[in-house]
């Protein structure tokens, strides 16, 4: 399933809407539904306030199997962003220490088990993966 | 989505949010009342997130910031009611050591110093 997202933060609700019916009509259950909304979320609004340039929309696409829920969001035009290779953040400072930014992309990289990056032509692909295997990540099939 | 502040009469802030905290509008009035408590030098806070469902980076930014203001001034401020969820961001951003977290809001005032 895929959908075409306006690139601003109030989306996000549609966002949300879209991926709660998703994960609730393939049983996904509350752990994997949410690292990957939590991820996907994170990854928007980063689109959304770092590449304000960008095409109007963003594209939303979802999928899963018995052992991954895969979403891929594609930006075009614009400034293009490798997120794989951004700056991680060192979580043993202490707050004063902390650089400002980057945490969203922690979360990114700690709430998924696969993160890549691919750029073709004008449009960069993040491509996130999550393990339904894993704890409560599945409620059935 | 909620931010409702009141003030408890041994001079504890208190501010009850409810709902998703994504950095729209929510988060800005969660920031103005983390403010509006710093101005009228209320030295102790109880932001209580049992209502929160939701909490992306954005919104612990802002809750950063706050222990911040207050660490600096030698001021207290504690959390409590965090849903499974939430805890789990805060154990891997590693904020767990950072905030005095306490399961209900009561035991966050029995907290204070």
């Amino acid at each position: 399933m895929q959908r075409t997202i306006k690139r601003e933060i109030r989306s996000l609700e549609e966002i949300f809407l879209f991926l709660g019916e998703f994960t609730g009509s393939h049983g996904i259950g509350p752990e994997g539904a949410y690292g990957v909304t939590l991820a996907v979320e994170e990854l928007f609004t980063n689109m959304v306030k770092y590449n304000p340039q960008g095409d109007p929309d963003i594209l939303l696409s979802l999928a899963c199997d018995q052992r991954n829920f895969v979403a891929t969001l594609t930006d075009c035009g614009g400034i293009p962003f490798d997120v794989t290779q951004a700056a991680e953040v060192d979580t043993t400072k202490s707050l004063q220490e902390r650089p400002v930014g980057g945490l969203g992309i922690h979360l990114v990289r700690q709430m998924v088990d696969t993160l890549e990056y691919h750029q073709n032509g004008r449009c960069g692909t993040v491509t996130i993966v999550k393990n339904l295997e894993q704890s409560d990540a599945f409620h059935h099939r | 989505m909620a931010v409702k502040t009141s003030t408890l009469d041994n001079g504890i802030g208190m501010i009850e949010v409810s709902g998703s905290l994504v950095g729209g509008d929510e988060t800005d009035k969660l920031r103005a009342s983390i403010a509006g408590f710093v101005d009228r030098e209320y030295q102790k806070l109880v932001i209580d997130l049992s209502g929160v469902t939701y909490l992306n980076s954005t919104a612990i930014g802002v809750l950063v910031s706050a222990h911040t203001s207050y660490s600096r001034k030698g001021w207290q401020i504690k959390l409590c009611g965090i849903n499974k969820n939430i805890n789990n961001i805060f154990v891997i951003t590693k904020l767990t050591l950072v905030f005095d977290v306490h399961d209900t809001r009561d035991q966050a005032i029995g907290s204070f110093k």
